[in-house]
């Protein structure tokens, strides 16, 4: 069964749509990619399958996740769904993290919620995804608040929260675009590991077409609410149709050529 | 090779104690376009503000023509050398119109002519119209703000540009435009360039030269095709690895 | 995206409520030089503290004069005092405030050390001192309320004319050669003025409720000129007999008070989504 199934999902404020009619399914073990400029309304969407869209909103279409519909749904439902199915990462690591709880804390959190692990025992549990999330010295860091990390730890700690309820589908909003470079290159890996070594399905929405062709193997092109092309990843760099989709592809392409050309030496 | 603006072995400390620049050199020819590449926290804006003379020094000069900041004609140095910055949000006064936010330089350098005219001039060159003039930054685009910004810093006939990330926090596509219009600019009134970014492929459409930062010290320079195609520090080896690259470029 | 951040600050009642508590308020001290119901200063001994009938519609005090136009005319020395020591306290706050947040680093830290000291010295022993070098009066409260608010207000402006200069557009001035003084009035007045209007609101509040104070205790508005804070005090006194006296005073300075704090609190909503709706 297709873990997530969303039908003509369409998400407003008032007059203002910001999600038009989207649809796409995410099966087990996929690894999905939207990608979109800012006000393309590829956060919106995201917010609206997890079912915490800002006040106001007002949503209609369908999202089954495990055939459970979550449109209208109540709020139990979709708390349940939240965390124990579907966790989230997202991009400012410094603001998604509770400022004045430790660690530890935040990550057993969702473990005692979801699964009622005791405190000793969450604390524990935190302490090895601090490890798995390659942290140096995981008891110490364990017990460190949020700012007094660099910001690849702190998002390293967001994948942790995210991934410690053993959620089935993970979504990773610009997980890297706050990031220096290099430590985008380190989370990209780790990201890879973790889905591939749990056998999650992923959606990975980011601006930036060269990380989301690493990390997806479908990808939508979102732009002012809609979905204007969907494709394998491969074939959309040969064949896409829409023209700002082919932009897109376009602009990427020429910056890689020109770095290529560089460190190939070729004039 | 005339050496326009030097940086000679800059060194700046904070009240904190932290070092954002140690022994730091930099030399920009006319006609040069360097490019300054490192992650956050590396120094390179405080670099950008020590270049303009804007950053107190613990140690180290910048010198215009020759002649230490401190010593030399400040209005020809501010004239000869401008900025333009990051964000488009807060690089352009919001009170202000268009038309006084480009005339400011022609004002405070007390520049002969026609401030009018020379600001329709200077937009006509960023590909704005006129009619821009008498309207405010928030009812323009991104891409539209950055264009300003770049009008603002040609306005006083500059002979460098000391841009810092003029086109990370726009869309990927404005992205092209910007970088494209700053090359024709550059080329056309043959303006040294001194580039900002931390994105390699930006870097590489517009320098020649390139400076490696980190950690407040240039750890590597030198032509551009020399040291993304043979980088001596390690350091410049992993930024360039990191690029994410497309799958199956022609 | 913005269309839900402007209808909420629309819906919320308090800027209305705000700006009709404080016309009220203002439109009662207009009245007051029109039409009174009786001469406020008017002594009548034999109708000494009655309660509320007709023709006192709210009763009379202790020397017979009525209430209601007490109250009336004591929103002019109320009002009067607020508007004198919110001006002094704007300008005077505002300017130190512009001065110390574009200073050096060391001079900030001695500034904000000298501000902080004042600002611990309350209001009221402002006044006392003034009153006992000078006689007390509306001048003197005016003064201490205007001092104590030139502390605070000075406080805020610097830190709002901090975040002003930590934009990108002030370093692009000083890149230009712009000095000081440049940089202050093209640069940092402009966008610090719309929260003024904010912080003259909580100001006007404050004065209003430290002038009711100072009066209270004597070293305001002298008799027999109406004054809502003396008036509370005298109620006191005669609590037993007519307890409803000291409601009157009571509730025109809740009015008001509230009134300007609702105002400043709906100004704030509405300027801010503004400013973020550039983005």
């Amino acid at each position: 069964m297709t873990l997530l199934e969303v039908r003509n999902l369409t998400v407003r404020f008032g007059d203002n749509i910001v999600v038009n009619d989207v649809s796409f399914d995410v099966g087990a073990g996929g690894r999905f990619g939207i990608i979109g400029e800012s006000g393309s309304g590829k956060t919106m969407a995201m917010l609206a399958v997890l079912g915490v869209l800002p006040i106001g909103a007002e949503v209609s279409g369908s999202i089954r996740c495990d055939g459970v519909e979550l449109v209208g749904a109540d709020e139990d439902v979709r708390r349940a769904v939240r965390g124990r199915t579907i966790g989230m990462v997202f991009q400012e690591p410094l603001t998604a993290l509770n400022p004045l709880m430790r660690v530890d804390r935040q990550i057993g959190w969702p473990l005692r919620l979801h699964h009622g692990m005791s405190r000793r025992d969450a604390d524990a549990a935190a302490v090895e995804w601090c490890a798995r999330v390659g942290l140096d010295e995981p008891e110490r860091i364990a017990r460190r608040l949020p700012h007094e990390m660099s910001g690849g730890q702190r998002q390293r700690i967001g994948l942790a929260i995210a991934l410690a309820a053993k959620p089935r589908l993970l979504i990773a909003d610009e997980p890297t675009t706050a990031l220096d470079v290099t430590v985008q290159d380190d989370i990209l890996r780790l990201l890879d590991s973790l889905v591939d070594g749990d056998g999650l399905s992923l959606i990975f929405v980011s601006h930036d077409l060269g990380v989301v062709a690493r990390m997806a193997r479908d990808i939508a092109v979102m732009r002012s609410g809609r979905i204007v092309e969907q494709r394998p990843t491969g074939e959309l760099f040969e064949r896409a149709e829409d023209p700002y989709a082919k932009a897109l592809i376009e602009s990427a392409r020429r910056g890689t050529v020109d770095l290529r050309r560089l460190l190939r030496g070729e004039s | 090779m005339t050496v326009l603006l030097e940086a000679r072995g800059l060194r700046r400390v904070h009240r904190s104690g932290r070092t954002a620049l140690d022994d730091v050199s930099l030399s920009v020819a006319a006609g040069a376009r360097i490019g300054v590449v490192g992650e956050s926290g590396a120094g390179k804006s405080t670099l950008v503000r020590a270049m303009l003379g804007l950053e107190p020094l613990a140690a180290g000069d910048v010198l215009f023509g020759g002649t230490r900041l401190s010593q030399c004609d400040t209005r020809a140095f501010r004239r000869a050398v401008q900025p333009v910055f990051q964000d488009p949000r807060s690089s352009l006064n919001p009170r202000l119109t268009v038309g006084r936010i480009i005339a400011e330089p022609l004002e405070c350098l007390g520049i002969d002519g026609d401030h009018a005219l020379r600001v329709r001039e200077v937009l006509a060159d960023v590909a704005l119209d006129a009619s821009f003039a008498a309207r405010y930054p928030h009812e323009l685009s991104g891409g539209q703000r950055q264009r300003v910004a770049i009008a603002r810093a040609l306005a006083p006939s500059p002979q460098i540009l000391i841009a810092d990330e003029p086109v990370s926090a726009l869309d990927v596509l404005i992205r092209d435009e910007i970088v494209a219009l700053i090359d024709d600019l550059i080329a056309r009134r043959n303006l040294s360039l001194v580039l900002v970014s931390h994105d390699l492929a930006v870097v590489a459409r517009l320098c020649t030269e390139i400076a490696v930062m980190r950690d407040g010290r240039v750890v590597e320079s030198g032509p551009i095709e020399r040291v993304l195609q043979n980088p001596e520090n390690s350091f410049t080896g992993r930024l360039i690895d990191a690029v994410p690259r497309l799958p199956s470029v022609g | 995206m913005n269309a839900t951040g402007g209808r909420r600050a629309r819906r919320d009642p308090g800027f209305a409520v705000g700006a009709v508590l404080v016309g009220v308020t203002v439109a009662t001290v207009a009245l007051s030089y029109i039409w009174t119901p009786f001469d406020p200063l008017e002594i009548d001994p034999e109708l000494s503290l009655t309660g509320p009938a007709w023709p006192h519609v709210l009763g009379t005090d202790e020397n017979g004069r009525d209430i209601l136009s007490n109250v009336i005319v004591g929103a002019r020395s109320t009002l009067g005092v607020a508007v004198g020591a919110v001006v002094i306290g704007m300008l005077i706050g505002t300017l130190i405030g512009v001065l110390v947040g574009t200073a050096s680093a060391r001079m900030r830290g001695t500034a904000t050390f000298a501000i902080d000291i004042v600002l611990a010295l309350p209001s009221v022993l402002l006044a006392i001192v003034l009153a006992a070098v000078y006689e007390p009066s509306t001048l003197t409260a005016i003064v201490a309320i205007g001092i104590a608010l030139a502390a605070a207000v000075s406080r805020i402006v610097a830190r709002d004319t901090r975040a002003v200069l930590a934009n990108d557009f002030v370093l692009a001035a000083r890149a230009c050669g712009a000095n000081r003084r440049r940089i202050i009035l093209v640069h940092v007045m402009p966008n610090v003025r719309s929260s003024l209007f904010v912080h003259a609101s909580g100001a006007a509040a404050v004065a209003i409720l430290a002038e009711s104070t100072l009066s209270y205790i004597g070293l305001g508005t002298r008799p027999p000129t109406p004054s809502w804070g003396r008036m509370l005090a005298t109620s006191q006194q005669f609590l037993i007999v007519e307890p409803l006296h000291a409601l009157w005073p009571g509730i025109a300075i809740v009015v008001a008070v509230l009134g300007f704090n609702l105002l400043g609190d709906g100004l704030r909503e509405r300027l801010d989504p503004t400013l973020r709706g550039a983005a």
